[in-house]
């Protein structure tokens, strides 16, 4: 029986963490922080699945 | 146009740029060298590099695309005409690094009547950033920052619009991204006589501005979170990968590689070495 609680609190960590990663697949959009001479700064960039531009 | 929320300090350097450039009697070159007068309005007719540093700006667009320039008025405020085939398409601008601390181009849409497009900008909640005013050669002009955030520049040009025409290494298109599709596409059609047209081709809505047939420019949802809303110039080239590799190897940044699943991969998008972000592309038709 502790064996199987055990187990269920696991699995609901790994599922935590697949949602964390998931959060972090939407926040890879947009803004990158970059480290240079000058301190950090903000680096725009942009997501493959946002652009569909260009001359058609 | 980057990240930084620094609006106030920027708003300052624009009214003073365009003060300044209003109050000089230099000659710009023309929009147009036809000799018939003819107006397409809503056409983008005209691209300026707002800069901190213009030296290195135009060091670098000349390695990456050959551009040549032509420097008008003083040094400390020159504006530098940009050639590419022999014909003016474009100026470069410096702006005070201290209060301006990242590069933008801004886009020229050609209206009917300048003073009556800024009036509508207010109507609609936009700001004015330079009433209008008139630049010798270039005709009435005024700058604006639209209801959703983009700076743009309305201009009635004295010499009438130029034609459409495309060439490598100048202009091949231009693009809305904003963060209000619906807001964007309600404010531009009271600017020009524009129809928008979706393009169901790809995955995310994207729309196409015309005037009649002529395909005039693009409107989508700013891909990059956290960026106000801005015009992006695309630049026609021959091959995408190997500028895009040139333009880091000259201190650019890459905010979208070249990859196969986007359109071919004929689109890059780069970030110039003072943060000015612009697309290039293959266009063979």
């Amino acid at each position: 029986m502790k064996i199987h609680k055990s187990f269920s609190v696991l699995v609901v960590i790994l599922f935590l963490f697949l949602l964390a990663a998931c959060g972090s697949a939407h926040t890879n959009v947009g803004v990158d922080m970059r480290f240079g001479p000058n301190g950090p700064h903000m680096s725009p960039h942009v997501g493959v699945d946002f652009y569909g531009g260009g001359r058609h | 146009m980057k990240v930084s929320q620094n609006g106030i300090p920027k708003l300052i350097a624009l009214l003073f740029l365009f003060f300044t450039l209003s109050c000089d009697q230099t000659e710009y070159p023309t929009l147009s060298t036809s000799d018939s007068i003819q107006y397409n309005h809503g056409q983008i007719v005209w691209h300026d590099l707002i800069t901190p540093n213009p030296k290195q700006a135009m060091d670098f667009y000349a390695n990456l695309f050959g551009w040549t320039y032509k420097s008008l008025g003083t040094d400390d405020m020159a504006y530098h005409v940009i050639y590419s085939g022999g014909h003016a398409i474009g100026g470069i601008i410096p702006l005070n690094v201290a209060t301006h601390p990242s590069g933008e181009w801004l886009s020229s849409v050609s209206v009917t009547d300048v003073d009556k497009a800024v009036e509508y900008n207010t109507a609609k909640g936009g700001k004015t950033l330079f009433k209008p005013s008139n630049f010798k050669g270039r005709g009435r002009s005024a700058l604006v920052q639209d209801p959703q955030g983009a700076y743009v520049a309305y201009v009635h040009s004295e010499t009438g619009d130029p034609q459409f025409q495309v060439a490598n290494n100048s202009w091949l298109w231009n693009e809305l991204w904003t963060n209000d599709v619906t807001g964007s596409l309600d404010y531009y059609k009271g600017v020009a006589p524009y129809a928008a047209v979706e393009n169901n081709e790809e995955k995310v809505p994207y729309f196409i501005l015309k005037s009649g047939d002529q395909k005039l420019c693009g409107v989508m949802k700013n891909p990059v979170a956290n960026m106000r809303s801005a015009w992006l110039p695309y630049i026609k080239v021959v091959d995408v990968e190997s500028v895009s590799t040139k333009a880091v190897s000259l201190g650019a940044k890459i905010m979208l590689e070249p990859q196969q699943d986007i359109r071919n991969g004929s689109v890059a998008i780069i970030q110039d070495p003072n943060g000015a972000p612009f697309a290039v592309q293959i266009w063979n038709q």
